[in-house]
């Protein structure tokens, strides 16, 4: 069963994300912060991690060039999610190793969670 | 004919009961989440304003306008979006103004909920 890590300070969200993945039938772990979420990612070693932008101690931002630097993670996918977008940081995403950026206020969980399969199913197996 | 009101709060109740769709929480709880997470943050908002801490004024009100906009409450959105700008670019007295015009949209916005539910 895959393993999923939403780092997420809106509470709402993170409930609405949370559910629509367990439905798909995988696990799901909510950290709050940027902070708790860096410690779960290192305790865990989820196989994705669903990413907010402006979060509360670490930034989101911040978050994804310290998993891309991280041995073991550097391919994990991390899906950004947020509604803060401007056409520089969503190149600077890109550029820090997003695998997919999706807009909170457009996107339904349903598909969420098809941008979360797809994440899945494009990595290369586990030998 | 409706209010601005009455339609976003339309447009609310539809965009819970999608997600209620989607994910199995019944809408009622989603709605009961929104209104608290929203009333909450526009007073530490307005708490943030008045000590003076623009930088968190922007963290809360971008926070908000995420739920609300997740929610599809977009009026109530664009509204927090701006203020977040507003916040973010240091204009304290319009930030004031764009505080307390989001904060009676929100009421306005629970009122035509309410009278929904009612009818």
């Amino acid at each position: 069963m895959k393993h999923i890590i939403i780092i997420e300070d809106n509470a709402l969200a993170a409930s609405i994300y949370q559910a629509a993945l367990k439905q798909e039938g995988f696990t799901v772990e909510v950290a709050s912060d940027g902070e708790a979420g860096l410690g779960a990612i290192a305790r865990e070693r989820p196989d994705l991690v669903l990413l907010d932008l402006m979060l509360p101690k670490v930034e989101g931002a911040e978050i994804l060039r310290r998993i891309r630097s991280t041995p073991g993670l550097t391919t994990v996918p991390v899906v950004v999610t947020s509604n803060a977008y401007t056409a520089t940081r969503l190149d600077d995403l890109w550029k820090a190793g997003a695998t997919q950026i999706v807009t909170k206020a457009s996107i339904s969980p349903k598909n969420l969670a098809k941008v979360v399969r797809d994440a899945l199913a494009a990595l290369p197996p586990k030998d | 004919m409706e209010t601005p009101h009455e339609s976003e709060a339309q447009l609310l109740a539809h965009r819970l009961r999608v997600l209620s769709e989607d994910t199995g929480v019944a809408a009622a709880d989603l709605e009961r989440m929104w209104l608290s997470e929203t009333s909450e943050r526009l007073d530490a908002a307005a708490d943030a304003l008045a000590a003076g801490d623009l930088a968190n004024v922007v963290r809360i009100v971008h926070s908000a306008a995420g739920t609300s906009g997740i929610c599809g409450a977009a009026g109530l959105s664009a509204s927090l979006t701006n203020v977040e700008r507003l916040a973010a670019d240091g204009r304290n007295g319009e930030v004031r103004e764009g505080l307390a015009s989001a904060q009676a949209q929100f009421v306005g916005l629970v009122n035509a909920l309410k009278a929904g539910l009612a009818r």
